[in-house]
């Protein structure tokens, strides 16, 4: 009896060890990472406590007295709460759609140029918007819709014979407006990612199917999406993680303060922005971000068990 | 040979020429929405305050004026220094990041390693969760005390969930596996392998994370506002940040206190200076751009599978 | 490997815990017999180098206030508040910061502050005497000073100011000096329009915008009190008879021609723009803009509780000595050297004396707050900068004098109850206000309808019950 338990023993310490041997190399190789991650990440976590908490500075956070959920009722005890939920999750649809589209759309056609040269410049141009901050994009913005002085209204409405309008008051033109800007700005970037996947991929499988008779939309139906589709996949999955919160720039700084743009231009985080300036209270915020972080979880983890059922090389994890 | 074959076979990797005109007819089009503002904004920077609030912007203005760079030059030593401050940080920040998050996502990407789920999760977990600004603070300044260096620009951009997920994804798929097996038969170390046979083949992925970590680092003044308070380790970003919330400041209604203060709006930097600035800072990164790009637009033709 | 990552979880919690306890206490800073204060202050133009200034004042300190040296932090508008708050969350040493307003309120709320009452009792007499009862009382909250409120032009009046030039060449300056109330500046708005078409005649838009000459003094938005009101009775703001008024004259203002839409802020091409008024208001503007500006004042002035928060310096938790700290800030606000040292840096270098009264600062010489001083203490003891009325000092004496004071002057309302509610009422009030402040909506009265409507849902009269409650508990209290 002993005998055998201590062989059993023996048998699991051997294997102990050579899942070890087989893994130290991977180990050091996470090792930094996870240094960073714990440090810069999951140390400072415990701030999440402050969702639930009053903060008193004199006590510090730990200290602080709990109020339980209080801090997440003005999120929903206000009368916007369903216009601004719908705001940030359509918008955010909409996003992915046309942020998943328009860039492969973008990489795709790029890798088929024939000059590869222009495709340098275009791709450096489309850069240019990620570089420009929301902020200064929304004078430029303002340079085009204002009333008075903006260009639509100068030059080119009056070109086409038609009467000014005063976009900054007519919440109608707004989504397309943010839609269009949110493209525009994310476009150079968010192509770069499928760009440089097309590159890793083997050319010669081109040529064999090519050699077999595959037409060029055969060609790109079943080995370049097939290919992209790994990182579409994840580019989506990280994506949907997002899906409660938004763009705070843009929707913050592009309708610059207009009212009566509310109705299409309020999402959560302008919500609790304002709410913030005269109450000053982190627990609102903390409580807001927390509830972003948990729907985005849960989010994730259905799109990731979804992708995982079909296929397992593309899941997450 | 090559060319003789892709002329024979219609190959997906080369439009057609009539498609191609089309192409380069949409990409024309988008790049000048792309290229218009940024005329602006050098437009404006050149424009006399007088022309800018009665005209507004134009890509040629009404009226020429040399404020913004009388300004630029009188702050001249400032605005060098922060270049210096950022060009640092940037450089050591990308190959840091690079490193660390191209080890990390290799190592979760090899079916081989026996938690790379666990690893992966711990990854993705903080892009989702985070405890918020003020423990993050306090973990900077009183365990690590990295505020007021320079590696407060440095370190916390290090580790990048995002990045390292897409490396894992890269890897994954463009990287064979009959290669890291072929070498691993011949008993070369996973570091070996990395360096030598995988970092070659992924060279597109990772110049893409090397150029969304120096991005990152360029654009960053989140670190700078909170960790540094000497002017010395001001960088670009947050000068830039600084005038153009300076003004949202004072405009705000909300900000009673500024409020009170609303005549000191005119000790700020006229918007051409603010034009002006904001071109300075795109400048650099724009001309750094083509030294990523060329890893991922020729593409890479991967001939040691077969040999 | 679930354990592992339990381990992993519960040592980092241990750090954490740490951490956050630490965060409770504050820090210390250095011995009692040499002690740094370190200062923090807000401006639009952070000075290049603080040393000199600070060893000036540090060799001056060695004589008035043994042991005791001086930092500044200057911070930019923009990071201020930020910076600041992650600071005092975290339990960041520091000894005064500049302080006003919702951001004072919030911060006594969450005990940033040091109470003060005994402290200024005992080491700052003298500033207690110039600041004077009335003001002091309205920075309190809840009967504490968690600051010393800047002694300054402690009201405000509404009014327009204009620009001199066009008044002068267009012959109005017997109208203006003989306009009392806002409907005697239309005729005056006429002849600008008949005779300089390109100019507009008023600049009217979000916050300087008719419904500013209601005399009203918020408490939590939109409720408040009628500034003459002697009853004290809370209203809703937005429900008056008058506000509804203000925003109809708003439309009219526009529709006559009066005023433009999209009118760019920084751009001085109008006549007039409203504006809370104090003494040499117009004077101070003229220093930093392209056109010569004077100033009439329509509205009677008043002393209320977010004058006497307009700046303060607090002394933070943190502070390793704010008897010390008091200390200092007595001798900086009652010693023309030392708060001249501070605010305009060193003879010679920073500025230029031109005489007994006046100074200019100059340029890009590194350090100065010219503009800034009413956010240094006591601006009765400062020297005046080229362009500012020599009568600067008596005119504000004059002012300060004659206001009236709010009713409320003292009462501060604790929002905690009602702070879903104050909210939503911030949020409703942004999507309305700048419409109908503005001028570009086309039927004001339904909007207003919508606004009233809107703020009712967003539990308005909670917030409004809840003042009230709190009012009439500090009536009994202060025997009102």
């Amino acid at each position: 009896m002993t005998k055998a338990k201590t062989k059993t023993e023996k048998k699991v310490r051997v294997k102990e060890k050579n899942v070890f041997k087989k893994n130290w190399e991977f180990l050091l190789m996470v090792l930094p990472g996870t240094l960073f991650v714990l440090v810069f990440s999951y140390i400072p976590m415990f701030g999440i406590l402050i969702a639930f908490k009053s903060i008193d500075y004199s006590k510090g956070i730990l200290m602080s007295p709990w109020v339980g959920l209080q801090n997440f009722k003005f999120l929903f005890d206000n009368p916007d709460a369903w216009v601004i939920i719908r705001n940030t999750v359509g918008y955010n649809l909409i996003f992915l759609v046309l942020g998943t589209i328009c860039p492969v759309a973008v990489a795709i056609m790029m890798s088929r140029m024939t000059n590869k040269r222009t495709v340098k410049v275009y791709q450096t141009m489309m850069m240019l918007p990620h570089f420009i901050s929301w902020v200064v994009v929304s004078y430029i913005v303002y340079a085009f819709l204002s009333y008075s002085y903006g260009l639509l209204n100068t030059s080119l409405l009056p070109a086409l014979g038609m009467e000014p309008i005063d976009w900054y008051t007519h919440k109608q033109y707004w989504p397309f407006i943010l839609v269009f800007l949110s493209t525009w700005k994310g476009l150079g970037y968010g192509a770069v990612v499928y760009i440089a996947a097309i590159a890793g991929i083997d050319t010669s499988l081109y040529e064999a199917a090519a050699i077999d008779g595959a037409t060029k939309w055969q060609q790109t139906r079943y080995i370049l999406i097939p290919e992209l589709m790994s990182v579409i996949v994840i580019m989506l999955i990280l994506k949907i993680g997002g899906m409660f919160s938004a763009d705070f720039g843009l929707f913050y700084n592009i309708p610059m303060e207009h009212g009566e743009l509310f109705p299409v231009t309020n999402v959560i985080s302008t919500f609790v922005y304002r709410a913030l300036r005269v109450n000053g209270d982190v627990g609102m915020s903390s409580a807001a971000g927390f509830l972003q972080s948990v729907v985005g979880f849960v989010l994730i983890m259905l799109s990731n068990g979804i992708v995982r059922a079909i296929d397992e090389e593309k899941s997450l994890f | 040979m090559a060319k003789n074959k892709k002329k024979k076979f219609a190959m997906a990797t080369q439009a057609s020429p009539v498609t191609n005109v089309i192409y380069n007819i949409l990409f024309i089009l988008f790049a000048i929405m792309c290229v218009y503002p940024m005329l602006l904004i050098i437009g404006s920077s050149f424009a006399s305050e007088n022309s800018l609030n009665t005209v507004g912007y134009r890509v040629i203005p009404r009226e020429f004026g040399t404020d913004a760079y009388v300004y630029l030059a009188n702050n001249a030593s400032v605005i060098l220094r922060a270049y210096g401050v950022t060009i640092f940080a940037t450089v050591v920040g990308t190959v840091m990041s690079v490193l660390v998050c191209g080890l990390y996502g290799y190592a979760i990407s090899r079916n081989e390693f026996k938690w790379r789920k666990q690893f992966t999760f711990l990854e993705f977990f903080t892009m989702l969760f985070s405890g918020g600004l003020v423990p993050w603070y306090l973990v900077c300044t009183r365990f690590l005390h990295i505020n007021d260096t320079i590696w407060a620009l440095i370190l916390p951009m290090v580790n990048s969930a995002w990045n390292i997920i897409i490396l894992k994804t890269f890897f994954k798929t463009g990287v064979p596996d009959a290669i890291v097996e072929s070498a691993r038969i011949d008993g070369a170390f996973e570091f070996k392998i990395f360096f030598q046979i995988v970092w070659p083949i992924a060279l597109p992925g990772l110049a893409t994370i090397a150029l969304f970590a120096m991005l990152g680092y360029w654009n960053d003044y989140n670190n700078a506002l909170y960790l540094t308070s000497s002017k010395e380790l001001q960088n670009l970003q947050l000068y830039l940040f600084n005038i153009l919330q300076n003004i949202q400041a004072l405009t705000s209604t909300a900000n009673t206190a500024a409020a009170q203060a609303g005549h000191t709006l005119a000790q700020l930097p006229k918007e051409s200076a603010r034009m002006a600035m904001c071109v300075v800072s795109v400048g650099p990164i724009i001309l750094a751009y083509p030294f990523f790009q060329k890893y991922f637009i020729q593409g890479l033709t991967i001939g040691s599978v077969k040999g | 490997m679930k354990k592992n990552f339990k381990k992993l979880i519960s040592g980092a919690m241990a750090l954490v815990m740490a951490a956050g306890l630490m965060a409770g206490c504050g820090g210390n800073g250095g011995s009692a017999d040499n002690y740094q204060i370190d200062w923090y202050l807000v401006t639009g133009a952070v000075p290049g180098d603080t040393s000199e200034v600070e060893a000036k004042v540090d060799e001056y300190l060695a004589e008035k206030l043994p042991g005791t040296t001086l930092k500044m932090h200057y911070l930019d508008w923009g990071s201020y508040t930020q910076k600041l708050n992650v600071m005092m969350a975290g339990g960041e040493k520091f000894d005064i910061c500049y302080t006003a307003g919702d951001s004072y309120r919030q911060n006594v709320a969450k005990n940033a502050f040091v109470p003060l009452n005994d402290l200024i009792d005992e080491f700052a007499p003298k500033t207690k005497e110039i600041i004077g009862e009335d003001f002091l009382k309205g920075s309190q909250i809840n009967g504490v000073n968690y600051g010393i409120p800047a002694n300054k032009d402690k009201g405000h009046q509404q009014g327009v100011i204009y620009r001199k030039d066009l008044a002068k060449e267009l012959g109005l300056e017997e109208m203006l000096a003989n306009a009392k109330t806002l409907d005697d500046m239309y005729p005056i708005y006429d002849i600008v329009k008949e005779k300089r078409p390109d100019i507009i005649p008023l600049k009217e838009g979000a916050s300087q915008s008719t419904p500013m000459f209601i005399n009203f003094d918020t408490v939590a938005f939109p409720i408040g009190f009628m500034l003459d009101d002697e009853t004290l009775t809370p209203v809703n703001y937005i429900e008056t008879e008058e506000y509804k008024e203000a925003v109809l004259r708003v439309r009219q203002n526009r529709l006559d021609g009066y005023t433009k839409a999209d009118y760019k802020e920084s751009s001085e091409m109008h006549f007039a723009e409203f504006a809370g008024l104090k003494p040499g208001k117009a004077a101070e503007l003229t220093v930093n803009r392209q056109h010569e500006y004077g100033q009439i004042e329509l509205t009677d002035a008043y002393m209320t509780n977010s004058d006497a928060t307009g700046s303060i310096m607090a002394v933070s938790r943190t502070s390793g000595d704010p008897e010390r700290v008091v200390k200092f800030l007595e001798l900086f606000n009652t010693d023309p050297y030392l708060n001249n040292l501070i605010i305009y840096g060193i003879e010679g270098k920073h500025y230029n004396k031109i005489d007994e009264n006046y100074v200019e600062p100059i340029k890009d010489s590194g350090y100065g707050n010219a503009g800034m001083q009413w956010e240094f203490g006591n601006t009765f003891i400062n020297y005046l900068t080229k362009g500012e009325d020599v009568n600067k000092v008596k005119n504000m004496e004059e002012f300060n004098d004659n206001l009236k004071q709010a009713p409320s002057l003292g009462f501060v309302f604790d929002g905690a109850a009602v702070k879903t509610e104050t909210g939503a009422c911030l949020n409703v009030q942004a999507e309305f206000e700048n419409t109908l402040h503005g001028g570009s909506d086309k039927d004001p009265e339904k909007t207003l309808e919508e606004y009233r409507a809107k703020m009712k849902a967003a539990g308005v009269d909670k917030v409004l019950a809840e003042v009230t409650r709190q009012l009439n508990e500090w009536k009994k209290a202060n025997g009102k």
